[in-house]
């Protein structure tokens, strides 16, 4: 049946959500000098489970307001709305983001430039010599 | 989810009140701990989380369209044939790094919070208890 798979697909999510859910928490946790109990950071990573799943369903009905069928980043800073400073962290992420990209955009676009540029001087190069013939 | 007891109800309006404006503060200190950790276990376990979303994003627009039992779920899922409803949405690139980054930050701002409760009462282990306390403002904030 679909749905068992369904069941299926969601346990696996769980558990590889789960796992990287421990790693943060405890890195977080050595960060603040305190241990935790290993109840304690399933409950805490079966709630964040529970919260991205409202979350990717909060992003595709403001995609699907905005009559896109892809979620953007516009989206996920709008679903931050309840705390500014979320708001102003995911800003500033967004931005990082965004300057790492340019960068291999322009550097993209200055290989290929330097490879037409190449290109064409070598069927200058080529021709001459025909027409000399 | 029942969290607190009916007894505690007016510590905990007297908490929620307190942590309005410490959580604010709090998200400020996280801001710096992020952009330290980015580069460490964050990116890393990021990265398995943002694969994570896409198929979390499938599966809760299939759930909905399941459960307003439309007929034509196969034929969307499969890619073909015409249907009123919307098909899969998918998602930006960045926009499932920000989520992923999202959902890292509920994770972390949980224990943060947590562990300051924990300090106060001069434990070096963080309880239920301490998790019971923080939840509700958590979620209002998130």
């Amino acid at each position: 049946m679909k749905r068992e798979e369904d069941d299926d697909e969601a346990d696996l999510l769980r558990d590889r959500f789960r796992l990287s859910a421990i790693s943060i928490a405890e890195a977080e946790a050595k960060n603040n000098g305190m241990e935790i109990s290993e109840a304690i950071v399933a409950c805490i990573a079966d709630m964040a489970f529970k919260y991205t799943k409202q979350l990717a369903k909060d992003l595709e009905l403001f995609a699907q307001h905005a009559g896109r069928k892809t979620v953007n980043v516009q989206d996920v800073i709008l679903s931050a709305h309840r705390n500014e400073n979320l708001g102003i962290l995911l800003r500033s992420f967004s931005n990082d983001l965004k300057a790492k990209e340019p960068q291999s955009e322009k550097k993209r676009r200055k290989s290929s430039r330097k490879e037409d540029k190449a290109s064409s001087s070598a069927v200058h190069a080529t021709d001459n010599p025909q027409q000399s013939d | 989810m029942k969290l607190v007891p009916p007894k505690a109800e007016a510590e905990k309006k007297r908490r929620i009140n307190h942590g309005v404006q410490s959580s604010f503060l709090r998200c400020r200190s996280i801001l710096a701990f992020v952009r330290l950790a980015s580069h460490g276990e964050h990116f890393r376990s990021g990265f398995d989380t943002r694969h994570f979303q896409t198929r979390l994003a499938e599966k809760t627009s299939s759930a909905e369209r399941e459960k307003n039992d439309c007929a034509d779920i196969l034929e969307s899922e499969g890619g073909a044939g015409t249907s009123k409803r919307n098909r899969l949405t998918s998602a930006n690139a960045n926009a499932l790094k920000l989520s992923s980054n999202f959902s890292g930050l509920f994770v972390a701002e949980a224990i943060q919070r947590s562990a300051t409760i924990a300090e106060a009462e001069g434990l070096t282990e963080i309880e239920a208890t301490h998790l019971e306390r923080i939840l509700p403002q958590l979620l209002l904030d998130f």
